[in-house]
């Protein structure tokens, strides 16, 4: 018995398990002792990393609701509504829904009473208390149009904002240039954030460059044995990669956990606010974007490091 | 001729051009397993040139290089790190980590150029290798405690660890005194006797030993004494 567990214990490995132990060793294990024996070196690297990744995690957030809002507009911008007088006749009413129907340019049309635009409204965050404070129920009863097009939606909207039946003030919910204006808005901040960012992921990515140099210079003597004694040069460079992975995975974290912890709040916010700021962001998404941050963060530390070594043999 | 050797070292008509200057010139020179030979000449002769051609540093001008079946002469084929795996260097300043002890130093060599080998194998042949060297009760001793000559036989040992073919010495007892380094060439000739073909480069004539290798000087980039003649075909 004690001679098995010996056996066992003392087993000859195999030499697929004795290479993967040297590469944990000299690769995986020297890079991390290296990083957390030059962390100091590396602070300005990891701070810029981290600006970048809360500035990229906080403009993913803001385009993710952008973009939201953008579809949800898009989609609501086919739906014409037509509010209804609160005195319009049933023969009114359905007069109306059948010209809308006869008409080419519309797909389909349906009643909204004063109880379901009650029912819709109630459930946009902030509008139940308003509504509940009002006492009545203020909203008209109206037709949902569902236009086959959206550029037919402002011909559509003129052509029935007349016909008997329909409230004065408010005829429809057509808003001219409404869509086209937050278009507008949209792609100007994405040009603008998306250049902060390249320049940010330049800047982050010469520090790291920088900084992995700077070790690759303080280690030049450790480099100089491995190259005299024919080590391969993935050997070479695999600690400072992973050196480089380590900084750049560590700075992601701290501006990605910053810029869900600003996320998270802001949901908290929204949750008693009238309006939904941050349409399409949920926790589960703060928790993919906070990987997906850490994940870049480790890839652009490994290529800013794969630069810094790239002349090894200089 | 059965039976031949065949060269650890061939060298023909080997030109090494640096910047400007023509510092090798039509060097041939066959060195055999085992074989032990001093390169002498004075500083700027080209025995550090020489050494780096054979250790791939350099590259030719023009002329052939087999160095342990690699061909030096054409370059995009060679494969550096293997040709460094079998080519060992030691240079006079020794080139030892500060930070690590005699032994780690040896198995940090030992290591970083064979990922095969089995973590206790390397410490048991750098244990070996530092005992060959006479170093064995300075293992745990930092390159910062131990003498010029320690060093030097450290650095040899770190070599000899990694089983190279081929030993090349850049001016090894540059540093050290009289008794070290005679020390030092003494286990240099060992080694060659042991089957390793072993070339040391020296600005100091009184190092070559007696009737031990050959013996060829440079002078200002050519073989004075080539120790073989030019090869014919």
């Amino acid at each position: 018995m004690n001679n098995q567990v010996l056996r066992a214990r003392f087993a000859r490995r195999g030499p697929a398990a004795i290479v993967a132990r040297n590469l944990l060793d000299l690769v995986v294990a020297a890079g991390y002792r290296n990083w957390s024996r030059n962390l100091a070196g590396t602070i300005p690297a990891i701070a810029s990393i981290a600006l970048l990744a809360l500035l990229a995690g906080l403009g993913a957030v803001i385009a993710l609701a952008l973009a939201t809002v953008t579809a949800a507009q898009a989609d609501q911008a086919t739906t014409l509504q037509i509010y209804l007088r609160d005195d319009a006749t049933q023969l009114e009413v359905t007069s109306l829904e059948e010209a809308l129907r006869r008409d080419a340019r519309v797909h389909s049309v349906s009643y909204v009473s004063k109880a379901d635009a009650l029912f819709r409204a109630e459930r946009r965050p902030g509008m139940s208390q308003l509504l509940q404070a009002s006492g009545s129920n203020p909203l008209p009863a109206g037709l949902d149009v569902r236009v086959q097009s959206l550029d037919d939606v402002p011909q559509v909207a003129a052509s029935f904002s007349s016909a008997a039946g329909i409230d004065r003030d408010h005829p429809t919910s057509f808003q001219a240039d409404t869509y086209g204006r937050l278009q507008v808005l949209v792609r100007t901040a994405a040009i603008a954030g998306g250049g902060l960012l390249l320049l940010l992921l330049a800047i982050a990515g010469a520090v790291t460059a920088g900084s992995i140099r700077s070790t690759l210079l303080a280690r030049r003597a450790e480099v100089e044995v491995m190259w005299l004694v024919g080590s391969p040069p993935w050997m070479i460079r695999g600690p400072f990669l992973m050196e480089g992975a380590l900084t750049g995975g560590a700075g992601a974290a701290v501006g990605g956990l910053m810029a869900t912890a600003l996320a998270l709040a802001a949901l908290h916010a929204q949750a008693t606010a009238v309006s939904a700021f941050l349409p399409g962001v949920t926790d589960a998404v703060l928790g993919t974007l906070l990987f997906g941050l850490v994940g870049a963060g480790v890839g652009l530390g490994s290529m800013s490091a794969l630069v810094g070594v790239r002349d090894l043999r200089r | 001729m059965v039976g031949e050797l065949a060269p650890a070292i061939d060298l023909w008509s080997a030109s090494c051009v640096r910047g400007r200057v023509n510092v090798l010139r039509e060097i041939s020179l066959k060195i055999l397993p085992g074989e032990l030979v001093f390169i002498t000449g004075v500083s700027g002769a080209g025995k550090s040139t020489l050494l780096g051609l054979i250790h791939g540093d350099l590259e030719l001008a023009s002329g052939e290089a087999y160095v342990g079946g690699h061909v030096l002469h054409e370059r995009r084929q060679l494969d550096l790190p293997r040709l460094r795996r079998e080519v060992g260097i030691v240079y006079q300043d020794y080139r030892l980590l500060p930070r690590l002890t005699a032994l780690e130093n040896v198995v940090f060599a030992v290591r970083a150029c064979e990922l095969r080998l089995d973590p206790l194998e390397a410490l048991r042949r750098a244990r070996a290798h530092l005992d060959t060297v006479g170093l064995a009760g300075r293992c745990s001793h930092y390159p910062s405690e131990l003498s010029g000559g320690e060093q030097q036989r450290v650095a040899i040992a770190r070599t000899l660890a990694t089983r190279p073919r081929v030993l090349l010495a850049d001016e090894p007892t540059g540093n050290l005194d009289q008794a070290n380094s005679s020390h030092v060439t003494d286990l240099l000739a060992q080694i060659a006797r042991a089957g390793t073909a072993v070339l040391i480069a020296t600005h100091d004539p009184k190092l070559v030993l007696d009737g031990a290798g050959q013996h060829v000087q440079l002078e200002k980039g050519t073989l004075e004494r080539p120790a073989v003649a030019a090869r014919t075909g």
